[in-house]
């Protein structure tokens, strides 16, 4: 069964379940759709033969300054810029929960749909997909629930098909047992559906099961520290796709918030993510974040990539803020380092870099309905790099409206290329509610500009959107939101 | 109903007006002295001047001037006895200059002397011609009542005993009197005093109608202490009035801030703290709150570092945040609000760099490569160091790199791609593992076999 026949009889199935929404003691939702343009500029691949490429050995420079990779007797390659196009990705959402007035039951779904949607932009071949759909039933301590669920907890976020039991009889302890038919990471789908198997040869050919355990003591806003075990098996059961376990914290200590986490992986034996966070108010309008972390990516047994031995990093991250509310000021600084385990791989001739550093700082400034955000970003890595800014002046309008300049310019080099890239640009973003309805937008355009990279060609990126969303039964009405504009 | 209110007000100073509508039995008896004085003012100078204490202003000696004994008998009478507490005004200064009788006749009577004090019915005659005695939709306690704070001389019991005008005890009343008070306080301050809403209200100071009250020590001592627990309104008995109230605050912030400080607010609105903050400023007298770290609040770096205040409080979180807000973010192909601006075009030092941890919203292969594959970016088969051409002898140098950052590569290049160097059973057979791989880790084996076609050792 294919990605799209399985969603599309999850969605027949919600059918099913709809007359009961319908005839719900309430039901509060959103629809939404929404349409972009981007534009964006292929890279292509290129050669000549290598006999025209003046000077020897795999690495040489076109009379342009072009570096090339020359294969004796063969060709020597680059890649430099290809055609210019737009592309118009659209999607639908619907959100809706329903209470079906049997006290403690309800019905929560989240479908979204891709319908009409360009074909070149990421996961369009999905076309409906249901993010969540479960029926939950609360009854003084018990929580119990079924359907398509997303699950957060110690090892962030997973979605499943199946069921869970919480259960919060005794005192600060809560407990959780849930199980199912697990869903590749951001897909929504089985991770032997047709989105993985099309994008990589390896992909499972099995579904898997899931099933895990959540202890959690809760004493508030004070301490909170909870335990997870989560396992992902081959539905015929001859191998694993994770078996993690992870933990959290969070504690109040005077005027400070210790925050942590860890998540260790049991068939590597490997700490994946390890840090601790202390948020303290310093008084006079300051206060200080300080986090330390140590990171290993996990990877899914399923593919080779744990095996090939990535390393972690750690890192000491800082923040400062001072904020004002008479001002209607607030102003951040910070910046991290971070430095990474030994490789025991590589050349000694060729020098990559091991450690990284991060530098931010920023403002947000409301007066009236006026408010200006913005903020400078320095990132330096070993894979990539890049510094700029960006900002955005706006105004609210009423309650029920917004519009915003905005804009940035971002140098950027990396990926172990040549050259460098500058993109700058900016454009308008408005958004207004109209009684049910919320129609938002935006139109900008970046111009993208190359150094040293000579096969490649400036261009102008355009970028806009449009979306309409319509709020039905007792949906709240949004804010315009100050933030997050021109994101994406 | 408003004026219903007015006079109930009025009403609740009824013991003290009673007062108005008594014949003074006790008083001195004018109709025995018929056309023995030639004014009201020679024994009433305070009519014109306004000071109580000459309202009644002749002295004792002036009587025994004819009550001696001889001329007429002698009376017992020492000066005006002292008057019972209440809260009327003086109306006679300022008053338009009317004849005396036209309040003070006694009804039936003629002749200058026939008088008494006067009632409420006389001064209804003009003021209120077809009302019902302190009914009257056109009244105004403040006409002849003064205001608590300056009735110095009731007790606290008496102001205990002000009955309360049936208005009150309106369902609709509780939310209705604020307007009432704002149109004419005056009337409100015949009972109330700036304390009465202390009580209720944490917005007090910034409330003009409450504080035009004025300050009163007895009704402060009466409600020292007092709390009050309101019933909950009807606006917040919808289901998902944590989600929904913005729209209500918005439109009539003075309401919420009736009950509700700023703080309140920053309890969870952390994020957005200086509007609502802003929003809220003109109506709360609570000092505004410190807009960064609230308990159990958001940190500023919140947005990117929730993960364990999330695991932490779920619960807490569905209070204010339906799971769809945070689809928003974590299913990654929507429109992610805290990424910057460009961030499609400039994301590739955040991927490296690990800064957020990509994989947790988007599919490595079907997010990540999907798009890089249509932009030409990632690996299709081809070899050669082309791509990375910043770096010579690319080949023997990516291991360093890719251990580094295997996240970033994997979302170019495919398993295959790897396999071409790295299998076990065919081209370069180049061992990918590092120092301390165990490869006797029986639970990934079934990875495995992609690169040695079985599983080495078993199993």
């Amino acid at each position: 069964m294919t990605v799209q026949r399985r969603t599309l009889a999850l969605a027949a199935s919600l059918l099913l379940i709809a007359p009961a929404a319908l005839s719900a003691q309430g039901i509060r939702g959103e629809l939404r759709v929404r349409g972009d343009i981007v534009g964006f500029q292929r890279l292509q691949r290129d050669s000549i033969p290598e006999s025209e490429v003046t000077g020897t050995g795999a690495r040489r420079q076109l009379a342009d300054g072009t570096v090339v990779a020359c294969t004796t007797g063969d060709y020597c390659r680059w890649y430099g810029s290809g055609e210019t196009e737009d592309i118009y990705p659209v999607y639908q959402d619907l959100r809706a929960t329903a209470w079906t007035g049997v006290e403690g039951l309800s019905f929560h779904t989240q479908l979204r749909g891709r319908l009409g949607s360009d074909d070149a932009w990421p996961r369009t071949e999905q076309e409906v997909e249901a993010i969540t759909a479960y029926i939950g039933y609360r009854k003084d301590d018990l929580w119990l629930r079924a359907g398509r669920m997303l699950r957060s907890g110690s090892l962030g976020y997973k979605n499943f098909d199946g069921g869970s039991v919480a259960w919060s009889g005794l005192g600060p302890l809560r407990l959780e047992a849930y199980g199912g038919w697990s869903l590749g990471v951001g897909l929504n789908a089985p991770r032997n559906g047709q989105l993985l198997t099309e994008a990589d040869e390896w992909a499972p050919e099995k579904r898997a099961y899931i099933y895990g355990f959540d202890g959690a003591l809760d004493f508030g806003a004070n301490f909170f520290a909870n335990v997870q075990y989560q396992r992902e098996i081959r539905t015929d059961e001859t191998g694993l796709y994770s078996e993690r376990v992870g933990g959290s914290l969070r504690a109040i200590v005077g005027d400070a918030i210790l925050d942590g986490g860890i998540t260790y992986d049991l068939a590597f034996k490997e700490i994946n993510l390890a840090r601790l966070q202390m948020t303290s108010p310093l008084g006079g309008g300051f206060g200080l974040v300080l986090e330390a972390r140590h990171y290993r990516p996990f990877f899914e047994y399923w593919t080779i990539w744990g095996a090939f031995s990535p390393v972690a990093y750690s890192e000491g991250r800082g923040m400062l803020t001072w904020s004002s509310p008479g001002l209607g000021l607030t102003l951040e600084a910070g910046g991290g380092y971070r430095d990474y385990d030994e490789t025991d791989a590589g050349v000694e001739f060729v020098d990559i870099k091991e450690d990284g550093v991060r530098l931010y700082g920023g403002g947000h400034w409301v007066s009236g309905p006026w408010f200006v955000d913005g903020g400078y970003r320095s990132e330096t890595g070993f894979g990539a790099s890049r510094y700029g800014g960006d900002l955005t002046i706006g105004r609210q309008l009423g309650n029920d409206a917004r519009i915003a300049l905005f804009g940035s310019s971002t140098k950027s080099f990396g990926e172990f290329r040549v050259g460098e890239q500058l993109g700058t640009g900016g454009g308008i973003d408005a958004s207004w509610n109209l009684g049910d309805f919320t129609v938002s937008g935006s139109a900008a355009m970046y111009r993208i500009t190359f150094d040293n990279r000579s096969q490649n060609e400036d261009w102008t990126q355009p970028r806009a959107h449009l979306s309409v969303a319509w709020r039905f039964g007792s949906a709240p009405k949004p804010r315009p939101s100050m933030r997050g504009i021109g994101g994406y | 109903m408003k004026r219903a209110i007015l006079i109930g007000a009025v009403v609740l100073a009824g013991g003290a007006s009673a007062v108005l509508s008594m014949p003074q039995q006790d008083g001195f008896p004018h109709a025995k002295h018929q056309g023995l004085f030639p004014s009201c003012s020679a024994c009433h100078a305070g009519i014109e001047t306004g000071e109580p204490a000459e309202f009644v202003s002749i002295e004792p000696s002036a009587c025994q001037a004819c009550h001696d004994g001889q001329t007429a008998p002698r009376v017992d009478w020492n000066g005006r006895a002292e008057q019972p507490a209440n809260n009327l005004k003086t109306v006679h200064p300022g008053h338009p200059s009317i004849p005396c009788s036209s309040c003070h006749q006694v009804p039936g009577r003629t002749g200058d002397m026939q008088v008494q004090a006067a009632t409420f019915d006389a001064c209804r005659a003009c003021h209120a011609p077809d009302a019902e005695y302190h009914t009257a939709a056109e009244s105004n306690c403040s006409q002849c009542h003064l205001p608590l704070t300056e009735a110095t001389g009731l007790s606290a019991s008496q102001i205990e005993a002000f009955p309360a005008p049936p208005g009150h005890a309106s369902p609709e009343f509780i939310s209705a009197h604020g307007a009432l008070a704002a149109e004419d306080v005056t009337s409100c301050s015949v009972c109330h005093a700036r304390e009465n809403c202390t009580v209720c209200h944490v917005n007090a100071g910034n409330v003009p109608a409450i504080m035009a009250l004025g300050p009163d020590p007895r009704v402060a001592a009466m409600t020292a202490g007092a709390t009050w627990d309101p019933p909950l309104p009807r606006s917040h008995m919808v289901a998902d009035w944590n989600l929904s109230h913005g729209s209500a605050m918005l439109d009539s912030p003075n309401s919420c801030a009736t009950c509700h400080t700023q703080n309140l607010c920053a309890t969870c609105h952390l994020d957005t703290v200086e509007q609502i903050a802003e929003d809220f400023a003109t109506a709360s007298s609570a000092p505004a709150p410190e807009p960064f770290v609230k308990i159990p609040g958001h940190a500023p770096n919140f947005a990117v570092a929730h993960g364990q205040a999330a695991v932490a409080a779920t619960p807490k979180c569905a209070a204010c945040h339906a799971e769809s807000y945070c689809v928003d973010c974590h299913d990654g192909s929507g429109r992610p609000s805290f990424h910057p601006a460009d961030f499609v075009q400039r994301h590739s030092a955040e991927a490296w760099g690990q800064t957020q941890t990509c994989s947790d919203c988007h599919s490595n292969e079907a997010f990540c490569r999907d798009c890089h594959t249509t932009q030409g970016f990632a690996n299709s088969g081809q070899t050669g160091a082309a791509f990375h051409d910043a770096v010579p002898d690319w080949f023997v140098a990516h291991g360093k790199a890719a251990r580094q950052g295997l996240d970033a590569c994997a979302s170019c290049h495919t398993q295959t791609s790897c396999l071409r160097c790295h299998s076990a059973v065919e081209g370069f057979r180049i061992n990918p593992h590092g120092p301390g791989f165990d490869a006797e880790a029986e639970k990934a084996k079934g990875s495995c076999t992609i690169c040695h076609g079985t599983v080495p050792g078993g199993g």
